[in-house]
């Protein structure tokens, strides 16, 4: 059982939620809202842009994984 | 009354239940359950119906109010939150719950820890369930008084009936394959409303500069930062504490359709809030936000004053149909809760189908009635209602569950010590004035430090609970 195992601090799961965690801390100690772009505080745009990095993040993930699982297979 | 908009939603309605009773034959055929659909479900559609299982259209709409009522940020705080759901439910949970082979929360908690922590659970999930239902009826009743042209008192009691003949009378059947057609026509409705919105105001920075002219507030922060944290954390474990529908999604299919299918959601979440962010510009360039009664309802009048009616009929149908299957779900989740979980399992043995059957049927009339009677005065906008049932889902739910499958020490007493000790808290902080939707900020980590101090101070679980643990951690099927 424990060859098996795989390491939880090296899951890309556990790695992924890491990333997130620190991104996402980032957008909340950074939180500009009183700087403004095209009349919308710029707090808002980067939570906006973590709209896209969040669906990055999946795409590597589903990638990372697929290749984990080819190499386990070979 | 609107009756080109009123005899479309009573089309697509009969329309829907039909779709349901077909697919429902079609599905009782074959072994495999609904989700796998004989194995034959592919990433696309499994995208579209792990979306569905999540957004409940309430929320979109009430998404699109709380950008309008207090500012573009709010939105995007939740879509900040929201679009992470299906990503950090499959980072954080689905390989472990897969192989685990449970398929609903108060399932893995009786594997994990037993009978006591289910029981708990099952009630907890009744009673978020039952809470769940305020925002369901308030989003419908103010379709249904818009479009039949009564007071929305009316069309909340009226609606409530409904869904309680609709889920009483078709159970399960009628909600999955029409979730698929729901979340399409959601996605595909807001994507044209987005189009007909931009041409018309001539782009997006022209659109954003029509909202602010109006509303100088629009593109700013307007509460208090708790409250967009709050709002987020809320949103983004919401796919790891929603009772079953996620859980499922991953346990039920390969793991990479599962996977795919998480990916497919989240690409579908993002496009959703990027048209929700077009919808509420567009609501606040009106101007009639603060004639309102309820300022939830700017998303039905952004569709009327935007769409020609066909359109305008089929979204509000689509809209109205999506919710009342929702809601339908829900009822069936806290009937089940109560008359299969609770009476059948530990209270009665013996009892017999109909007796259950019956049981089942009374609770779901009195989660209406607890329901309805809220929703006829909501105590808040939906995003916020919403916001406080995921809220206290994570408070009771997210560390017992995330503990318990990662880490071999969490044992019962913990497990119970952190979801009854998070409610608790969660409920105090909902009585004392705090932040908007700050409540589990404080209440989630309270749940987390009981059940690891509680872990600690008492007996470890037994060998073979721990090997269970080892073995959701191990390379065999990911």
């Amino acid at each position: 059982m424990k060859q098996l195992t795989r390491k939880k601090w090296k899951d890309p799961g556990i790695v992924m939620v890491i990333l997130l965690s620190i991104i996402a801390l980032f957008v909340w100690v950074w939180w500009p809202t009183d700087t403004y772009i095209g009349g919308i505080s710029l707090a808002g745009w980067a939570m906006f842009v973590c709209f896209f990095i969040w669906l990055a993040l999946t795409v590597a993930y589903v990638i990372w994984m697929e290749k984990l699982e080819k190499k386990d297979t070979d | 009354m609107q009756i080109m908009e009123a005899s479309i939603l009573g089309l697509y309605l009969i329309i829907m239940t039909l779709i349901g009773i077909w697919f429902a034959k079609r599905a009782h055929s074959s072994e495999g359950d609904y989700w796998t659909a004989g194995g034959k479900i592919n990433s696309f559609v499994g995208s579209f119906a792990f979306f569905a299982a999540v957004a409940s259209s309430s929320s979109l709409m009430g998404a699109v109010g709380s950008g309008v009522a207090l500012g573009i940020p709010f939105l995007l705080a939740y879509g900040f939150g929201a679009v992470a759901i299906p990503s950090f439910a499959m980072f954080l949970i689905s390989g472990q719950i897969r192989r685990s082979g449970v398929k609903t929360l108060p399932e893995f908690f009786k594997h994990r820890y037993g009978k006591s922590v289910q029981i708990v659970a099952a009630i907890l999930v009744v009673l978020c369930m039952t809470f769940y239902m305020i925002p369901q009826l308030t989003a419908s009743g103010l379709i249904g008084s818009y479009v039949l042209g009564i007071d929305y008192v009316t069309a909340v009691i009226i609606l409530g009936i409904g869904f309680t003949l609709y889920a009483a009378l078709g159970g399960m059947w009628a909600i999955t394959y029409t979730d698929l057609i729901q979340g399409a026509v959601m996605v595909i409705g807001m994507f044209i409303l987005s189009v007909i919105i931009l041409m018309d105001h001539g782009g997006v920075n022209t659109l954003i500069q029509d909202a602010l002219a109006v509303d100088p507030q629009f593109g700013s922060v307007t509460q208090p930062w708790m409250s967009y944290f709050g709002l987020f954390i809320a949103f983004l474990w919401f796919g790891v504490v929603s009772p079953s529908a996620v859980m499922r999604n991953f346990a039920a299919r390969d793991a990479k359709t599962a996977r795919r299918s998480a990916l497919g959601a989240c690409f579908l979440y993002v496009t959703v809030f990027i048209f929700g962010f077009f919808i509420a510009s567009a609501g606040a360039s009106l101007g009639i936000a603060e004639t309102l009664e309820n300022q939830d309802m700017i998303f039905i009048s952004v569709i009327e004053h935007y769409m020609p009616p066909v359109l305008a009929g089929i979204m509000l149908a689509g809209l109205l149909a999506a919710i009342m299957s929702s809601a339908d779900a829900m009822l069936l989740a806290v009937a089940a809760g109560i008359s299969h979980d609770i009476y059948k399992e530990y209270i009665n043995k013996q009892a017999s189908e109909k007796a259950v059957t019956r049981l089942g049927l009374i609770v779901m009339i009195l989660a209406s009635i607890v329901g309805i009677l809220f929703a006829i005065n909501p105590p808040q906008l939906i995003a916020v209602m919403v916001g406080w049932v995921s809220g206290a889902m994570l408070s009771a739910f997210g560390f017992p569950l995330v503990l318990g499958l990662w880490w071999k020490r969490t044992n019962t007493a913990g497990a119970l010590a952190g979801m009854v000790g998070g409610t608790v808290t969660f409920i105090i902080m909902a009585l004392l004035p705090f932040a908007l939707v700050s409540e589990h900020l404080v209440s989630a980590p309270v749940s987390a430090l009981l059940t690891i101090v509680v872990s600690l101070l008492t007996a470890p679980p037994s060998a073979e609970v721990q090997m269970e643990v080892d073995r959701y951690h191990t390379n065999v099927e990911a």
